[in-house]
């Protein structure tokens, strides 16, 4: 990781403004960064501001949301400032994204073809090149028969095989880094694990980058490098997808892992986390997790915590980590 | 292939329609108060050729028989003679459905020219300034009678101008063509504004799908993106409304002809009710219901080679 | 004992209701559409309810002034060829065109919905008749169905109602029906179904207040079409017959005066609009309105 990273979001905010009254922080002071080659993953409860912050990345808001400050570096440029032609242009060739409801994504009255090959800017001769090409691309994504498919159109394809042809899309300007939303939530469990491998080795394949934006931490632990939990907004705790399943050092990490069967927790009762998640409109000073925190005290609803740095790669944001011992004991007592 | 088989399917499915259609303007005729025969022949009509048409109707058999023989005229096109003009009526209709048909043509032509761009640019630009006037203006059009904006219309380029003429319908093709003008702009008007709303929402609900971020996601042009993503999905469900609204125009022709003394089956129509020339009448009646079925039909096929999730 | 209580909650259900009954009137009084529309039709009431405060002067008597005269403080809107008040028969005419939009709406409204209630909650052989019947009647364009009512029927007001009464349930039916299938299929009604109420309880407690608000919102624009559509009918002479001031006979009678005196067309269609434009602004804001608490 000595190398420069491919993509590096510094403290990121970008809010809806539905009116004076109300304005909805849906991503705020995220920073992140996104090697070559790797996955990187968000997880956290839906209304968290994982999506939001991947549609930021591609500066696919639409008002009332509205970027207000913080840098998208890739390669070293930033795109926020990027005139909206050449954003046209960054887009998929650089950066390219998938949705998570494949139908709903895909343009219901255009053929599978059209929908692959209109993206392909560097093709001269499109009738011939950009069809040869695209049957290629539904090939490599695994959709039998590409040669016949190809000449369908969407509804004419199950969900899984939806999916496919969407990655194919996206695929097809060559990005060097894909956003994926959600891919799995819509499909069903054999078909959610064909896609991950899918995703993993078109990744290693096309030796690109790949953030992952889930709710599922069982799709995490299968595909990210690394990765961050958000919560209203936020980053909470980043780090390695190792380090976080059985060193995590945030209280709201440790009730997600509570939360599902684990080796750690085998045998023991789940405990799902109470409450909900803050009104994103009308959040309170402190700490956002407060209300559901089991270690709260009096200081989380005064102050906002800081992240920091605990041991290189490895972030959280809490009061409490200097009480890491007592900690300890309490995420120990979780694990057995 | 399959669209044919789609197009038979849906030409079948029109012919119990179209039976029942008929049995409505036979019983329609039945219900004029007074002696059936007298009434094809009119008030004046001698004794006798009254007895032979009573006799040619089969008005002495029973109802069913009346209303076999009323279908063979039907579709033998043996509709009788108007008593108003003195000539057969299906020669009468032949005259005039040109200019109907015509007009409903220009209307479309001043509806798709309105509402198109407007309800592009309202949709694009939701709850903004333009979008706001544009729902104003829209509401107001609905709001109006097409045959007092005619008489505007008439009053202003007409009267006042005098570009254009006040009514009727000139002999050469160009002043055809200039004496559909008002009427057609008339027309067009509430329909052209229920087409731009309808753009309008479609383009608004359209925006917030996932699609078109996938198409602006993969780097699409933004022209491109407008064009295939948007406007394709938009212009589907304003397809059928226009077609809906063809009809509605045919049966509007009835007022706005009178309005401008345009001698179409509008007119015609109205006349023959006032001239009780049932004849007619009749025959108006049910050839505009033919053509909405027929463009019924038209828009469905249309709509099936459009939108390729219809089933055929 | 019981049945005190019971009283209690009744009240307190009554109390509720007055509660939210107030709290919708706030919500659709802020909405400029609503609010807009409502204020227009309540003055266009008053106007046809008393429209001795607007005018001293006759309707229909013929010789009340000189014919023809242009717009003046005397005559308003100036007078017409046999030299009576313009302005004064417009706002005579108000109450008729009014009853034409309310009256010929209010018939269908109340018919169509229910049947298409029906036609939607027992499918089967109710819904195939009705849905048939609609299919054959949808094949005359709306103008002629209302005009080969009356050619059967014969020309004046009354026919008018009865011609679009005949027709005007169609729409309705259609909209509820759709509408009643899709509420019909939701979890609360299967709940009701299971704890035993009847369908007439069913039908009219959990269904019909679900499935009406389309409905509601096409009376709206269904107005502005039977005022427009009655007015078209007394313009070709088919329906209210003169002298009686009706705004769509006096723009035919202004049809033929158009070169000399404008005022005749002009007025009577201003009245007409804005009529209009407020029954659209009242149905504009309904479907906000109905938007908002569906969310």
């Amino acid at each position: 990781m000595s190398n420069p990273p491919l993509l590096e979001v510094k403290n990121l905010y970008m809010h809806y403004h539905i009116s004076d009254q109300e304005i909805v922080k849906a991503v705020s002071d995220v920073s992140f960064s996104v090697y070559e080659g790797e996955t990187f993953g968000f997880v956290g409860e839906s209304g968290c501001g994982k999506s939001a912050t991947c549609r930021s990345l591609l500066r696919l808001i639409k008002p009332p949301g509205e970027i207000l400050s913080g840098e998208i570096l890739y390669k070293g440029q930033d795109i926020l400032k990027l005139s909206p032609r050449a954003m046209q242009q960054f887009r998929g060739r650089q950066m390219s994204m998938i949705f998570q409801e494949p139908m709903t994504a895909l343009n219901p009255v255009m053929k599978i073809r059209d929908q692959i090959t209109d993206a392909l800017y560097f093709l001269k001769n499109r009738k011939t090149e950009a069809n040869e090409y695209a049957v290629d691309l539904l090939r490599r994504v695994g959709i039998p028969l590409p040669e016949e498919r190809i000449k369908e159109y969407p509804h004419q394809f199950s969900g899984g095989m939806q999916q496919r042809a969407m990655i194919a899309s996206a695929l097809g300007p060559k990005p060097g880094l894909l956003l994926a939303d959600e891919p799995t939530t819509a499909l069903d469990v054999t078909i959610q694990d064909q896609i991950i491998k899918l995703i993993n080795n078109l990744r290693d394949e096309l030796k690109m980058s790949v953030i992952l934006v889930t709710h599922d931490l069982g799709v995490v632990a299968q595909m990210c490098d690394r990765l961050a939990v958000m919560y209203a907004g936020r980053i909470m705790e980043m780090t390695d997808t190792v380090t976080l399943f059985s060193k995590p050092r945030h209280p709201y990490t440790y009730a997600l892992l509570g939360s599902i069967p684990t080796r750690a927790n085998r045998g023991k009762k789940l405990e799902p986390i109470t409450g909900a998640p803050p009104n994103l409109a009308n959040l309170d000073p402190g700490c956002p997790f407060k209300p559901r925190c089991r270690y709260a005290e009096s200081v989380c609803g005064e102050e906002l915590p800081e992240i920091r740095e605990l041991k290189p790669g490895h972030w959280s944001r809490c009061h409490f980590l200097d009480k890491a011992e007592s900690f300890q004991g309490v995420i120990e007592d979780y694990q057995q | 292939m399959s669209h044919i088989n789609y197009i038979v399917k849906r030409l079948l499915q029109i012919l119990p329609v179209l039976l029942c259609v008929t049995i409505l303007i036979f019983a329609m005729m039945r219900l004029i108060p007074g002696d059936p025969a007298r009434i094809q022949l009119g008030e004046n009509a001698r004794e006798a050729a009254v007895q032979a048409l009573r006799l040619k109707m089969g008005l002495d058999k029973p109802l069913v028989t009346q209303y076999f023989i009323f279908m063979k005229q039907l579709i033998t096109l043996d509709l009788g003679t108007s008593l108003l003009y003195k000539i057969p009526v299906v020669k009468l209709i032949s005259q005039r459905i040109g200019l109907t048909f015509s007009l409903a043509g220009v209307s479309m032509f001043f509806i798709i020219l309105i509402s198109f761009p407007l309800g592009y640019i309202a949709g694009m630009n939701k709850d903004k300034a333009a979008d706001q006037t544009i729902r104003v203006i829209s509401l107001a059009a609905i709001s109006m009678p097409s045959f007092w904006l005619g008489i505007l219309l008439m009053l202003f380029f007409g009267v006042h101008l005098r570009l254009l003429p006040v009514g009727g319908w000139g002999s050469t093709p160009l002043e055809h063509l200039k004496g559909l003008l008002l009427p057609g702009i008339a027309s067009a008007m509430v329909t052209a504004a229920l087409v731009m709303r309808n753009l309008r929402n479609s383009i608004v609900d359209i925006n917030s799908l996932d699609y078109v971020d996938f198409a602006r996601s993969k780097g699409l042009m933004d022209k491109t993106v407008k064009k295939n993503y948007i406007m394709r999905n938009a212009l589907l469900s304003a397809v059928t409304l226009l077609s809906m609204r063809f009809a509605w125009l045919l049966g509007g022709s009835v007022v706005i002809e009178t309005v401008f003394a345009l001698p179409g089956i509008g007119k015609l129509l109205v006349d023959s009710i006032f001239a009780r020339d049932y004849p007619v009448v009749q025959s108006v009646v049910f050839l505009l219901s033919f053509s909405v079925l027929v463009i019924n039909l038209i828009t469905d096929v249309l709509y099936a080679f459009l939108d390729p999730r219809i089933r055929l | 004992m019981t049945s005190n209580l019971n009283k209690q909650g009744q009240h307190l259900v009554i109390q509720q209701h007055l509660i939210r009954m107030k709290d919708s009137l706030r919500i659709a009084l802020r909405n400029p559409s609503f609010l807009s529309g409502g204020i227009i039709l309540i003055v266009i009431c008053i106007i046809a309810f008393f429209p001795q405060w607007f005018t001293d002067y006759d309707p229909v008597a013929i010789s009340a002034g000189d014919p023809l005269v242009p717009p003046s403080t005397n005559h308003l809107f100036g007078t017409d060829n046999f030299g009576r008040d313009v302005f004064a028969r417009v706002i005579y005419a108000t109450k008729i065109d009014l009853q034409l939009a309310v009256v010929s709406t209010i018939v269908p409204f109340v018919v169509g919905s229910l049947l298409g209630l029906l036609a939607g909650y027992y499918g089967k052989i109710i819904d195939m008749v009705i849905m048939r019947f609609l299919d054959v009647l949808m094949a005359f364009p709306f103008t002629v169905l209302v005009i080969s009512i009356i050619t059967i029927l014969g020309n004046g007001l009354q026919n008018i109602f009865i011609a679009i009464w005949l027709v005007g349930w169609i729409a309705f039916a259609r909209l509820v029906r759709a509408e009643v299938l899709r509420v019909k299929e939701s979890e609360f009604i299967q709940a009701a179904r299971v704890a035993g109420f009847g369908d007439r309880r069913i039908i009219f407690r959990h269904v019909l207040p679900n499935a009406i608000s389309p409905a509601v919102v096409y009376a709206t624009s269904y107005a502005v079409l039977c005022m427009l559509t009655a007015a078209g009918m007394s313009f070709l002479g088919l329906g209210v017959q003169p002298p009686t001031p009706e705004w769509g006979s006096l723009l035919s009678e202004g049809r033929s005066f158009i070169g000399v005196a404008w005022w005749m067309t002009l007025f009577p269609g201003i009245f007409m609009a804005v009529t209009g434009i407020g029954f659209s602004l009242l149905g504009d804001g309904l479907t906000d309105f109905l938007r908002a608490k569906g969310r």
